[in-house]
C-alpha cells in the first residue's frame, strides 16, 4: 500500500483542507511601489573618490501588490529582481522613487519606525548556507526576531520556536542543533520559520527554491504555498525559473536591465506574451514532451545584456530586439496596457504576437497536435504529452510510459 | 485592476508528483506521515544539552587543550600560592653569595647573587603572566573592536581606522616602545604622575597592549568585510536588528577563531617583548622578578655555560606557558566552531 497524497498540496488525504482565499483586489493594495529606483554609484579614485557614473540595477519600477496575491518577479541573472526586492525593504536604501506598505511611506521613514514596521515585511534569502549564521543554534535563530522585538519571555519563545519548527514541517526537538547539520531543504524551512516568526503580512521571497535541487523545489514551494493559505500571507516571489513562477504566481512582471517590460495574470503572461523579451524568454521553457518540442521554435536572442552602467537609450531591448524601429532607440515606451485590459502591461512600441515563434505556446501545440490526431492526420505514437497529462499511463516503476510493444 | 481568475493549482509539476511517489514507494510500512512533515531519518533523540555544556564537552574532547588547561592551570595555583610558601625572592643567601647548583637547600639552585632561583621564579610567574594575559586580552579587544567597526561601517571610518594602523605599524616597534614606556615611567613627563599610583607592571602591560593590537585589527577587519555582505547579516537587518546587535551577535562570534589564535600568539609575545623592555632596562625594574629579566640577567656566554639553571628554569616556564596556552588556544576554536561539535 502506498501513501495518498491530496494533488495540490502534497498532503496526505485525510489531512485539513483548507481553501485558498485568493488575491482580494477588491481592497487597497498592500504594497504600492513607484518610480522606484537604485543607483550604485561607480567611484574612481582612493581618498578622493570621483562619482564617475550608476549602475542602474533597478530603474523606474511600479507595481502594486494586493493582499493575499503572489506575484512572480522574472527576468535573467543582474536584471534588478533581487535588488527591487531588497530595495522595498530597505536594506539597500532606494535612490529614488516611493514605496508604500499599508498605507505609510517607508523610503522617508525614521530608521526606528522602520524597524517595527519589519514585522510585517519579512524575505525569504536564496541561499539557504548563507542565509543562516553558522554559530547560532536554530533555536536562536528562529527567536532572533522574537528578541529583537521584545516579544514574550524565554519560555514563552521556546514554545513558539517549537511551534514554528513544526508549523515548517521540521521535529521541534531540532532547536539545539546547528544549520550546518541540516540539509538545504531543511535549512531554508529554517529561513522560513524565522521569516514567519513574526507573522508578517508580505513575504518577499528572493529565489527561495533556487539553490535547492528539484524534489526539494517542490517541497518547499509547497509548503510556500501552504503557509499562504493559512495565514494570508502575500508574497512577492523573484525567481528565475519560469515554471516555478508560472506555479505560484497570481501575477508576474517579467523584468529586462532594471525595469519591468510586461506585467500580467499568470496565465495570460504565459499563454499570451506581448512583449518580445517575454516572448524570447517563454520560447527558452524547455518541454518535457518531445514532439512538442521538436514543433517549437525558439527564439534565440543576439548579442548579451547590455551593461547596466550603460544603457543604451530609448527602450533598453531594442539592441537585440527583432522588431525594433528607429522610435524604439529613442523613447522608452511606457508601461501601459494595450488592447483594454488593465490588467496587462507592457513596455513596447509594438507589442503582439505577430506571429513570432515564441507566440505558439506549448498548449496551442498540443492543441494543433490533437486536432492533427482526429483528422487523422500524423503518426499515431504513444505520446508522452498523453503521460504528462496525468499519472494514468505512467509505469510506477519507471515513471516511464509503457513501452509501445508491451 | 479586475479581479483575477485564481489560477488552476490542481495540476501539478511533474517533479511534485515524481517526490511523492518516492514518497510513498520508498516506505516499507505504511506510516501515516503527520500533515507537512518533511521526509527524515527518525530524530535520534539529541539529548537536550545546552549550548555551554555543548562548548564545554567538546573542548574537553580535545586532549591536548584539556591537559594544557590542568598546566596552566597549576602554574597559575602554585604562582598565586608560592610566594606564602616559598622564601623572599629577594633574600640573598650569604652562606652562598654565587650561583649554586640545584641542592636541598635550593631545589632549582641560586642565581649569582645567590638568591634563590625556586622562589624568584615562582614570583616572577605572577607578574609575567599578568602581564601576559592583560597584554593578550588588551590588544584582542582593542583589536577586535577597531577591525569590526572599519569592516562593518566601511567607507570613511575604515579609512581612518585603517590609516591609523598603517602609522602605527610603520613606525618600528621598538623605539615606539621605548618612548613610551619613558614617557609614562618618567614622573617629569605630562602623563607620568598620572599614572604614578598604577603599579608597575600594569603600565608595562597598558603599554604593549597599546601599541600590540594593530596586526589583529587587520585581520579581524578582513574577516569582518567579508561577513558584512552575508546573507545572514541582511537577514538580521530585515529583521530590525540594530547596528550594536549585528556586529556583537552575529559578526564578532564569526571572528572568533583569528581572535583566538591572536590571543594565544599574544600571551608569548608579550611575555618576550616585556623581557626585552626589561632588557633595555625599560621593563619591570630589579630586584622584582619577571621570567624576562630573569632571562636577561643570565643572558651571557659564561652563565649559559656554567650555570644552566638560572637559564633553563625561566626559559623552560616561558615555554610550557606559551605552549599550553597556544593549545588552549585551539581547543577554545575548535569548542566554539559548531562544526566541530560533537
Amino acid at each position: 500500500m502506498t501513501q495518498q497524497f491530496t494533488p495540490g498540496t502534497g498532503a496526505p488525504i485525510g489531512a485539513p483542507q483548507l481553501e485558498r482565499s485568493g488575491p482580494d483586489y477588491s481592497s487597497a493594495p498592500i504594497l504600492q511601489v513607484r518610480n522606484l529606483k537604485k543607483y550604485f554609484p561607480i567611484k574612481k579614485g582612493a581618498l578622493f573618490a570621483k562619482h564617475v557614473g550608476d549602475v542602474k540595477a533597478v530603474d523606474d519600477v511600479s507595481f502594486d501588490l494586493w493582499p493575499g496575491e503572489t506575484l512572480g518577479v522574472v527576468g535573467e541573472s543582474g536584471c534588478g529582481k533581487s535588488t527591487t526586492g531588497r530595495a522595498i525593504l530597505q536594506l539597500h536604501k532606494p535612490t529614488a522613487g516611493s514605496v508604500v506598505f499599508q498605507g505609510e511611506e517607508l523610503t522617508t521613514m525614521s530608521s526606528q519606525r522602520m524597524r517595527s514596521v519589519r514585522r510585517d515585511l519579512q524575505i525569504v534569502f536564496q541561499d539557504p548556507y548563507a542565509s543562516l549564521n553558522p554559530r547560532m543554534t536554530v533555536g536562536n535563530i528562529i527567536s532572533e526576531p522574537l528578541v529583537i522585538h521584545k516579544i514574550g519571555d524565554s519560555s514563552s519563545r521556546t514554545a513558539r520556536v517549537r511551534e514554528l519548527l513544526d508549523i515548517v514541517g521540521l521535529n521541534p526537538a531540532f532547536t539545539n542543533r546547528y544549520p550546518h547539520e541540516f540539509s538545504g531543504g531543511q535549512r531554508q524551512r529554517i529561513g522560513i520559520a524565522r521569516a514567519l516568526a513574526l507573522q508578517p503580512k508580505l513575504i518577499i521571497c528572493d529565489e527561495p527554491v533556487s539553490a535547492l535541487d528539484v524534489s526539494i523545489q517542490a517541497q518547499v514551494m509547497n509548503l510556500l504555498e501552504d503557509l499562504q493559505t493559512e495565514f494570508d500571507l502575500t508574497y512577492m516571489f523573484i525567481a528565475h525559473d519560469l515554471a516555478v513562477v508560472k506555479h505560484v504566481s497570481d501575477r508576474v512582471a517579467v523584468m529586462y536591465l532594471g525595469k519591468i517590460v510586461e506585467i500580467a495574470e499568470a496565465d495570460k503572461l504565459y499563454e499570451d506574451p506581448q512583449h518580445p523579451y517575454t516572448q524570447a524568454l517563454l520560447s527558452s521553457i524547455p518541454v518535457a514532451d518531445p514532439e512538442v518540442a521538436r514543433r517549437k521554435d525558439r527564439i534565440v536572442l543576439k548579442g548579451d545584456v547590455p551593461s547596466p552602467a550603460n544603457p543604451p537609450p530609448g527602450c533598453p531591448f531594442h539592441v537585440r530586439c527583432w522588431k525594433a524601429q528607429s522610435i524604439c532607440k529613442q523613447t522608452m515606451p511606457p508601461l501601459e496596457m494595450k488592447d483594454g485590459d488593465p490588467g496587462h502591461q507592457m513596455a513596447c512600441w509594438f507589442p503582439g504576437p505577430d506571429g513570432a515563434p515564441g507566440t505558439i505556446t506549448p498548449a496551442k501545440i498540443i492543441a494543433e497536435i490533437q486536432a492533427e490526431r482526429a483528422a487523422g492526420i500524423g503518426k499515431p505514437v504513444v505520446r508522452a504529452s498523453k503521460a504528462s497529462q496525468g499519472t494514468g499511463g505512467v509505469d510506477p516503476t519507471t515513471g516511464l510510459p509503457p513501452h509501445p510493444g508491451q | 485592476m479586475s479581479a483575477a481568475a485564481q489560477p488552476s493549482r490542481g495540476h501539478l509539476p511533474k517533479s511534485v508528483r515524481a517526490a511523492q511517489s518516492v514518497a510513498g514507494g520508498t516506505q516499507a510500512a505504511p506510516v501515516r506521515q503527520p500533515y507537512r512533515r518533511e521526509i527524515e531519518a527518525p530524530a535520534i533523540a539529541a539529548p537536550a544539552r545546552t549550548q555551554r555544556q555543548q562548548v564545554w564537552d567538546s573542548f574537553c574532547s580535545h586532549r591536548a587543550a584539556f591537559i594544557s588547561l590542568i598546566i596552566l592551570g597549576s602554574m597559575i595555583f602554585i604562582c598565586a600560592v608560592g610566594p606564602f610558601v616559598l622564601q623572599d625572592p629577594e633574600a640573598i643567601d650569604y652562606d652562598v653569595l654565587a650561583a649554586q647548583a640545584p641542592s636541598g637547600a635550593h631545589l632549582f639552585g641560586t642565581d649569582q647573587l645567590g638568591r634563590d632561583v625556586l622562589a624568584r621564579l615562582v614570583n616572577a610567574g605572577r607578574t609575567s603572566l599578568a602581564i601576559g594575559f592583560v597584554v593578550a586580552f588588551g590588544a584582542a579587544a582593542i583589536g577586535a573592536w577597531v577591525g569590526v567597526m572599519a569592516g562593518y561601517f566601511g567607507g570613511r571610518v575604515d579609512s581612518a581606522l585603517m590609516w591609523l594602523v598603517n602609522v602605527l605599524m610603520t613606525i618600528p616597534s621598538l623605539p615606539l616602545l621605548m618612548s613610551v614606556a619613558v614617557l609614562v615611567a618618567s614622573p617629569s613627563s605630562a602623563i607620568g604622575p598620572l599614572v604614578k599610583s598604577v603599579p608597575e607592571w600594569f603600565r608595562i602591560a597598558a603599554v604593549l597592549a597599546l601599541l600590540g593590537w594593530m596586526g589583529i585589527s587587520r585581520v579581524v577587519r578582513s574577516q569582518v568585510v567579508s561577513l558584512r555582505n552575508q546573507e545572514f547579516v541582511e537577514a538580521a537587518r530585515a529583521l530590525g536588528g540594530t547596528d550594536s546587535r549585528i556586529m556583537l551577535v552575529h559578526i564578532l562570534p564569526n571572528c572568533v577563531s583569528v581572535i583566538a589564535v591572536f590571543t594565544t600568539l599574544a600571551v608569548s609575545g608579550a611575555i618576550i617583548g616585556e623581557s626585552a623592555l626589561s632588557f633595555l632596562g625599560l621593563g619591570v625594574s630589579p630586584p622584582t622578578a619577571t621570567w624576562g629579566n630573569m632571562l636577561a640577567e643570565a643572558r651571557d656566554l659564561f652563565a649559559i655555560m656554567n650555570y644552566w639553571w638560572t637559564v633553563w628554569f625561566p626559559a623552560l616556564a616561558i615555554f610550557i606557558t606559551v605552549l599550553s596556552v597556544n593549545f588552549i588556544g585551539d581547543g577554545v576554536r575548535d569548542a566554539l566552531d559548531p562544526k566541530s561539535m560533537k
